[in-house]
């Protein structure tokens, strides 16, 4: 018997050369005492076969697949981790530490990226000046707010306007001089010079800038000058 | 592609103790396929789970035995067995919807005979008595049981004599035509009282 098995073994491993391959199958068909053999080899195999999937599955799988998502709970799954990945990425903007640079940038474009124009027919120069300023046009400006202020020493928006306009040219030292002159306005109601000062140094971040801007970022809400609620904030990040 | 051809590798040489790690990062790197199979073919999760694990491992034996010749990627290659068998486990589905009895698959070594042979050889395979016999596997003791399952895993006689201390690769070939002898007479009794 263990000839046959034999026999049937080296058949289904391949190691049969054809012609004992056709001999094999010819067999299985007019001899069904050989065919039972044949037929009982195979069960043999595949319920060794079931046995070891089974024994792998429980390795590769202990306790079973793991849940696949479908349909709708797949979408839904995929819909709320893109959503937390957003809150996440949210909170993590709303509560890094920006840079002082940062900070400040994000300040002057909120607020200072396009000037209101003024409807007093007097003030062409200002009014020109602010166009250019919206312009992006800022050297035009500049020449328009300086000699403005120049020419009218009181002119406070003149002075602010040429302390802005360096500042988008990124000369940092005018703009310093132009809004620490505002800032020594004694005669304003509303004086935004110390905090855009603050604004300024923050921005050129040179060293001891920053140490300097929070000195007058304090100063700020200590006196609740202009733009201390947002020096308030930005304390709390430095 | 890199950790492809690693596990490929791996597969290729590596002995009974160590194909196992290569099997199960082979089977966690396409375990995706299972979701798939659920979607492209509407299994359930489990059935979907079998596919791929008897996907997975026809290619692994099929690797071992050196009859993967690289034509196609191992992804490529894989879900093409894959996809076989989630359409064997749908028909396998559907004929237990009418039999009293849960069958198996029909045996992979069927398609080995030619035509004729496997007409004349099907009629006398009892497929639906087949998923009842696996208790008499562990009628044949532990020893015999492990040879028979690293057999059917693939390992030629040299790795087995190797792992099991066995003198030589022949006679684990004895040993193993003795085992299957004796599960196959242990079958041909259930079968006539089933």
């Amino acid at each position: 018997m263990l000839d046959t098995l034999d026999y049937i073994e080296s058949y289904f491993a391949g190691r049969c050369t054809d012609a004992e391959k056709q001999q094999f199958d010819e067999r299985c068909v007019r001899d069904e005492t050989f065919a039972q053999e044949v037929a009982l080899y195979i069960q043999a195999r595949q319920l060794l076969k079931e046995e070891l999937l089974e024994a792998k599955k429980a390795v590769w799988a202990p306790g079973g697949p793991r849940r696949q998502k479908t349909g709708l709970v797949r979408t839904l799954y995929l819909a709320s981790a893109a959503a937390a990945v957003l809150l996440l990425f949210s909170l993590y903007l709303l509560t890094r530490s920006a840079t002082p640079a940062e900070l400040a940038g994000d300040y002057i474009g909120t607020h200072y990226d396009h000037l209101s124009q003024t409807l007093d027919g007097t003030r062409d120069s200002l009014a020109e000046g602010i166009t250019a300023y919206n312009n992006r046009a800022f050297t035009r400006a500049l020449d328009l707010f300086t000699t403005l202020a120049h020419d009218h020493a009181g002119n406070t928006d003149a002075r602010l306007y040429s302390g802005l306009a360096y500042l988008r040219l990124k000369n940092y030292d005018q703009a310093l001089h132009e809004f620490d002159t505002l800032a020594n306005l004694s005669s304003l109601y509303s004086n935004p010079g110390p905090f855009l000062k603050a604004v300024t140094l923050l921005e050129r971040n040179a060293t001891g800038d920053r140490e300097t801007a929070r000195e007058i970022l304090q100063d700020v809400v200590r006196r609740n000058l202009d733009g201390s609620r947002e020096a308030a904030v930005w304390l709390q990040k430095f | 592609m890199e950790k492809d051809r690693e596990i490929l590798t791996g597969l290729q040489t590596a002995g009974p103790g160590e194909r196992a790690s290569w099997e199960l990062q082979f089977y966690r790197r396409y375990e995706y396929f299972i979701g798939q199979g659920c979607r492209k073919y509407r299994l359930s999760t489990e059935d979907s789970f079998s596919a791929y694990s008897d996907a997975l491992l026809s290619t692994i034996q099929n690797i071992a035995a050196g009859r993967f010749d690289g034509s196609s990627s191992l992804k490529t290659y894989l879900f093409k067995i894959f996809s076989n068998k989630c359409i064997d486990q749908i028909r396998k589905n559907a004929m237990n919807k009418a039999a009293v009895h849960h069958s198996v698959a029909s045996p992979e070594l069927l398609t080995h005979l030619s035509d004729k042979a496997r007409s004349a050889v099907e009629g006398l395979i009892h497929r639906n008595k087949i998923a009842t016999l696996r208790e008499y596997i562990g009628k044949l003791g532990e020893k015999c049981r492990e040879l028979l399952l690293l057999f059917e895993d693939g390992f030629p006689d040299k790795d087995i004599a190797q792992k099991m201390d066995y003198n030589s690769p022949a006679v684990v070939k004895t040993t193993r035509l003795r085992c299957i002898e004796r599960l196959r007479e242990l079958m041909k009794e259930a079968l006539k009282t089933i």
